[in-house]
């Protein structure tokens, strides 16, 4: 789905632009004229007269149907549409100078694990905001922002009760595990079109459609996925300490580290009047026993290049 | 366009018909879009001539006219003389409203004519007897949504 968009429109002198049904929010000393369109959620349109141009800012999606769970091209048209008769200007030249495209995924586990289990690729530098709670990662290039999050908890604090009725119609369900992964195109001409400028019409021909669905499976294919542990199936295996130690073992297998290395080496730093050779001697055994356990996954439980693919129909 | 949208959209008003007259309604509350007197008369005081307009499919049940006046302000107000007029025209599925308009406004000639109409929609309710105070509902670019923004006003005034 195409969801955020930022399009400019250099005017001609044959264009008279009606302004007068939006919100007029600023002027700034630039000579840019802020103002919102009122929707479900507003865009943002801004007008520099003495250069002669606007710029579009938004989700039409969220514009229009105040959500952006579902996609069809005919609600994202409606919207531009919307917006060309208020404004009395057609949009579809704009030339496109930032896009978001993304897709939604249902998962069995949970959003936070599969996130947690991607790394940044290389040419990518990963950032997290503690605030999101393992709820999201971005992976950034100069060219564009990779997202992936949780989408099930998007709905559940961005959304009203209205709004959630409806989301809920389309498909979602608050107990189901939702995860997106999204590009946000800094340069999209670079990213999608070698290089070359491109409208918004040009935007959504089918073939252009198939190079986004491509492209953001392609962009999922640089970021790292973490090696992950079979977890044990009885309660008895996983004691506090277990779980210390398969956290630590995951840690250790994706930096390729030898864990059992790691615990002898600190085992044998702790002094002599702590533990002396023979508590050592058995704590050794303990956790060699502890780590027979912990076997690896022979399926990657946080590659979700499948069913990318397959909600992407490539 | 769902009611979300329609709900985020919409921009009302309310006119009084001044005391003693037939059809000379004062802005009283809401939106300013339209002009602050503009005159509301039913299709029985309408003059023959009238009866013609753009829009062919429902019947034409009164008529909206009005000119803005210089201290006034909106969006419609663009070319001189700032005349604005509309058939009002009723949709047989939604009888519990007086019906609906779509804005012309003068042309850079000064005239209103079928390119002139600016695609706004207006729809007109009234509780009231006689039509004494009328609300208009306003949105902009939506005379396309006509069905759906009527059912979405029902609904929601029911």
């Amino acid at each position: 789905m195409i969801d955020y968009i930022e399009v400019t429109k250099h005017l001609s002198n044959k264009d008279t632009i009606n302004l007068g049904h939006l919100q007029y929010e600023a002027e700034y000393a630039s000579g840019l004229h802020k103002f919102f369109v009122n929707g479900c959620r507003n865009m943002e349109l801004q007008y520099n007269p003495s250069l002669g141009y606007i710029r579009l800012k938004g989700s039409p999606l969220y514009f229009i149907q105040g959500h952006n769970f579902t996609w069809n091209k005919q609600s994202f048209t409606e919207a531009i549409k919307y917006i060309e008769k208020l404004i009395s200007l057609n949009l579809f030249d704009s030339t496109v100078d930032k896009l978001e495209y993304g897709k939604i995924l249902k998962i069995e586990a949970k959003p936070q694990r599969i996130i947690a289990g991607h790394l940044a690729g290389k040419g990518l530098t990963m950032e997290e905001k503690s605030r999101d709670k393992g709820n999201i990662r971005y992976f950034n290039d100069s060219n564009v922002s990779l997202k992936l999050y949780n989408a099930g908890t998007n709905i559940q604090h961005k959304q009203g009760l209205t709004m959630k009725g409806i989301i809920q119609e389309a498909g979602w369900n608050a107990k189901d595990n939702f995860l997106k992964f999204e590009a946000h195109y800094r340069k999209p001409h670079i990213s999608l079109n070698n290089g070359k400028g491109f409208s918004l019409s040009d935007m959504l021909i089918p073939s252009f459609e198939r190079t986004l669905k491509s492209d953001l499976y392609n962009q999922y294919q640089r970021l790292e996925k973490m090696k992950s542990l079979e977890i044990p199936s009885s309660k008895k295996e996983l004691s506090s300490g277990n779980i210390i130690l398969l956290a630590l073992a995951e840690i250790a297998i994706n930096q390729g580290k030898d864990i059992k290395k790691l615990i002898d080496n600190y085992i044998r730093a702790i002094p002599e009047e702590i533990l002396n050779q023979e508590d050592k001697k058995a704590r050794r055994k303990q956790i060699k026993s502890m780590l027979g356990k912990v076997h690896s996954s022979d399926i990657n439980e946080f590659d979700i290049s499948d069913q990318l693919a397959d909600a992407l129909k490539i | 366009m769902n009611d979300q949208f329609i709900e985020a959209i919409i921009q009302s008003a309310t006119y009084q018909r001044k005391e003693g007259t037939a059809t000379s309604y004062y802005w009283a509350t809401g939106a300013k879009l339209l002009p602050d007197r503009i005159s509301i008369s039913k299709e029985s005081e309408m003059n023959e001539t009238s009866h013609t307009g753009r829009n062919p499919l429902h019947k034409i049940t009164g008529q909206i006219m009005g000119t803005f006046k210089k201290n006034e302000t909106s969006p419609l107000k663009l070319n001189k003389p700032f005349n604005l007029r509309t058939n009002i025209w009723q949709m047989e599925d939604f009888p519990s409203f007086i019906g609906y308009g779509t804005i012309g406004i003068s042309n850079q000639l000064g005239k209103i004519d079928r390119q002139s109409d600016t695609g706004d929609l207006i729809v007109l309710h009234t509780s009231t007897k006689d039509w004494k105070e009328i609300t208009i509902h306003y949105f902009a670019g939506s005379v396309m949504e006509l069905e759906s923004i009527m059912e979405f006003l029902y609904k929601r005034n029911k």
